[in-house]
């Protein structure tokens, strides 16, 4: 068991499945990009679906259908989708599980030189691809090399790690005692890749919790001078005081504001005016400015003259034509459905003129209308037995109501991904290891082996070659007798 | 002012071409001169050494020689193997370059970045906002963009060629502002969140802009066997110049796309919508990432490399142009 943990481990937290999974991701995310994806309002109706799917038909052919069965209409909603996303959070959980005790190790014990930089500077090493190793030597003794190499390495502000005996082992038994100074800088900041990865997980954790917790209303229309009950196990009532629409000389909309009052348990908790970069956040919901438009007061009677309901409807849905705005009027034990349909401010639908307002009856069934009539504001007409009169013409806001609770992790997360991305790919650690050791032919003074971490790094050799030749400077300033070069072929390993 | 800004933009496209067609014949100059310019190993014995590898022995590999800097990576103060100089390079040209030609294309590319500098500053001014409210004011902003990050690139790592794959992207999307109109508009209410999209835009801007770069310098490497120039600088520091490149835009796209997710969730209550725009600006962060993932974890360099930044810049035009055809909320820039 134990076996098959670390072995999935390994094949989940490898770099090759990792840009496996974000390239899948990518190449998903283009697909859904160029691929028409269905509304959020027929995503979850079949019926919204199937007839949203035949709007697709002329342009995807035959092929609609097996593009819809693969989930290609609803790609970022899809399991193959979600499956990528978990793979790679689970991708991204195991190389941090692997990476972790790594740099913290190079973290805090990176004065240990590895032999096999120094083993470089040696004529039979085969030169190295992730080092880079120069070699010096210098008339002055080894302790005031060390002194040099200290100060050299603190003037370019690198934490340095007094200089210590090399341990010795079979492989340098025959070298003679060496010092190693280590100097370091931003030596933690290679951790702050763990921080970027983890964000990118706990960024889908919020959107899950987005997803599962809390409730969001696109369509929350309120009758400018009403209230209207947020539900959802909430005592909040939204109470719109009034609403604005303003725009400039040549029609184009330039405000939208609507002046709210949120009720807790009857008591106002919140009042604000509401514009759409302008959301009213309080008791745990946010409230948005998203739409706006007509309602109409209706008064339903009975045959002998008694009111069952006077509600203001908002005309909230546009019609396919785009001409018209619709309501839908229930009425209280009747099981029919009334449609109020007036023809939107600036267009013109010859079948109904402004200040109209059609009303269409549908029985139960929904399959064909009762009755119609057309009515002017203050009109009446009588459908399959009650009376219905055009009482007036208001005006609602349209809002959107949203408690998110995932939201505060995903910018946590965010926060945390700039971070991370900025300590790793704007700062560069630099760590280097100096060698110094009396040399074994007493002609060359002391020799000084000074080996970093350059991997394949450009700018990182360039750094060490800088350091290199500061150091020989300062070490030729110190001991101004130049000796000839060491015999070595190791030196700067590209 | 605005008629002002406009004539402004269209004079930096004038600029920008004139800067294109001074390094062309440059490197017309250079080839023609190819024959009769000696080798740089030809200077080898005029180069002055660094005091330091006089004054101490030193066996690097990298020692005297390298500071003709022929195929190492550059940085301020050395030059790169098409760098004629401003004075870095202790020694004689090392390159075919027309330095005249060349100089005269990076000046009239750095006074088409000031112009354009002035032109963008007069736009604000007088809409009020930065430039973000229409496919004009991006057009030019990412112009904007394109030219600070070739304008650092060039003086960073000395690499002029770099203009020949990097500014004429710059005279398209000037043209193309050119073609959809200067028209200002008042700010839509989605819009009115000036500091939160100024940010969002900057970041999109610069970005794009070293993206660009990136592009620039894959395109070059990937070229570099076709083309016979020799100014051309060495593949080494192509590929380093579009991993900088690179890890440059990426934080600036992380950047852009939360900022842009915190706008959403203020204007529509909801930090992610999967808008158009939005997906093709994620399938962009995406493709950069793997090519930082690819670099670290298969060692990609050279040619694959390069390909996945050439496919990274295509996908950030796709992002840009990508809403004009899809719509969504987007719709406006």
């Amino acid at each position: 068991m134990r076996r098959r943990v670390i072995r999935a481990v390994s094949f989940f937290g490898s770099k090759q499945t990792g840009l496996l999974l974000i390239l899948s991701m990518g190449v998903s995310s283009l697909l859904g990009t160029l691929i028409s994806q269905a509304p959020d309002t027929v995503r979850n109706s079949p019926q919204g679906y199937a007839v949203w799917l035949e709007t697709m038909r002329p342009r995807f052919g035959d092929a609609t259908d097996l593009l819809s069965q693969l989930g290609l209409f609803t790609v970022f909603f899809s399991p193959w989708f979600r499956a990528i996303a978990l793979l790679l959070c689970v991708s991204i959980i195991a190389a941090t599980v692997q990476r972790l005790p790594v740099l913290w190790a190079h973290a805090v014990r990176g004065h240990v030189a590895p032999d096999r930089l120094f083993a470089q500077a040696s004529p039979s090493s085969p030169p190295s691809s992730s080092s880079a190793t120069t070699v010096m030597s210098t008339t002055a003794t080894v302790a005031e090399t060390v002194a040099v190499v200290t100060s050299t390495l603190r003037a370019r502000r690198l934490r340095v790690v007094p200089a210590h005996d090399r341990s010795p082992d079979r492989e340098n038994a025959d070298r003679p005692a060496a010092q190693i100074v280590y100097a370091d800088q931003f030596r933690f900041l290679p951790l702050g890749t763990v921080l970027s990865h983890a964000s990118f997980v706990l960024i889908i954790l919020g959107v899950v919790v987005t997803n599962t917790g809390g409730f969001r209303e696109n369509q929350f229309p309120v009758v400018v001078g009403s209230s209207a009950a947020i539900g959802h196990g909430t005592d909040l009532v939204v109470s719109a005081r009034s609403f604005t629409d303003t725009y400039d000389s040549m029609g184009r909309p330039t405000d939208y504001a609507s002046e709210l009052v949120l009720l807790d348990g009857g008591h106002p908790i919140a009042e604000q005016t509401v514009r759409v970069n302008a959301p009213l956040r309080a008791a745990g919901v946010s409230i948005h400015q998203s739409y706006f438009g007509v309602a109409v007061t209706m008064r339903v009677q009975d045959a002998a003259g008694a009111t069952l309901t006077e509600p203001t409807v908002p005309l909230q849905w546009s019609l396919t034509d785009d001409h018209s705005a619709m309501g839908i009027l229930a009425v209280p034990g009747r099981p029919s459905m009334v449609y109020l349909a007036e023809t939107v401010s600036g267009r013109v639908d010859p079948t109904l003129a402004p200040g109209f307002l059609r009303v269409v009856v549908v029985g139960a069934e929904g399959a064909q209308p009762v009755g119609a009539a057309t009515i002017a504001q203050g009109q009446s007409a009588t459908i399959d037995g009650l009376t219905y009169t055009f009482v007036r013409e208001r005006q609602f806001t349209g809002l959107m109501v949203v408690r998110d609770p995932g939201a505060p992790i995903v910018w946590v997360g965010a926060g945390l991904m700039v971070i991370g991305l900025i300590t790793t790919l704007f700062f560069r650690p630099r760590r280097v290891w100096v060698e110094i050791r009396p040399a074994t032919d007493p002609a060359h003074g002391t020799t000084v082996v000074l080996a970093s971490a350059a991997s394949r790094d450009p700018s990182a050799r360039r750094w060490a070659d800088g350091l290199a030749g500061e150091l020989s400077t300062r070490l030729a300033a110190a001991a101004p007798v130049a000796l000839a070069p060491l015999p070595t072929k190791a030196g700067h390993h590209a | 002012m605005l008629e002002l800004s406009h004539a402004l933009v269209q004079a930096v496209a004038v600029l920008v071409l004139g800067a294109v067609v001074g390094h062309v014949k440059a490197l017309t100059v250079a080839r023609v001169a190819r024959h009769t310019t000696p080798k740089v190993e030809e200077f080898s014995d005029r180069v002055v050494p660094e005091p330091h590898l006089v004054a101490a022995a030193s066996s690097t590999r990298n020692s005297a020689t390298t500071t003709v800097g022929r195929d190492t990576p550059v940085d301020r103060g050395q030059a790169g193997p098409d760098s004629v100089t401003d004075g870095a390079a202790p020694g004689p040209v090392p390159s075919g370059l027309s330095p005249t030609a060349g100089w005269v294309g990076t000046v009239l590319g750095r006074v088409a970045l000031l112009v354009l500098t002035v032109a963008l500053g007069l736009r604000t001014i007088a809409v009020g906002h930065a430039p973000y409210s229409n496919q004009y004011e991006f057009a030019v902003a990412f112009s904007w963009g394109m030219l600070v990050a070739y304008a650092v690139a060039e003086y960073r790592y000395r690499v002029r060629t770099l203009a020949l794959a990097v500014l004429p992207v710059v005279v398209a999307m000037l043209l193309y502002a050119r073609a959809v109109g200067a028209e200002a508009n008042p700010l839509m209410p989605a819009l009115q969140n000036r500091w939160l999209l100024t940010v969002h835009v900057a970041a999109a801007v610069l970005a794009y802009g070293a993206a660009a770069v990136a592009f620039g310098a894959a395109a070059l490497y990937l070229l570099r066997h076709r083309l016979t120039w020799r100014a051309l600088p060495s593949a080494e520091v192509l590929d380093d110049l579009g991993y900088r490149a690179a890890i440059t835009a990426y934080p600036l796209m992380t950047v852009m796309l939360i900022l842009g997710a915190v706008w959403a969730d203020i204007a529509w209550g909801t930090y992610w919508n999967w808008d158009p725009k939005e997906t093709a600006a994620l399938t962009t962060w995406l493709i950069y990432g793997g090519y930082l993932h690819a670099r670290v974890a298969r060692g990609w360099r050279g040619k694959r490399a390069a390909w996945l930044l050439v496919v990274g810049f295509v996908a950030v035009l796709f992002t840009y142009f990508g809403n004009l055809f899809f719509g969504g909320l987007h719709a406006y820039a």
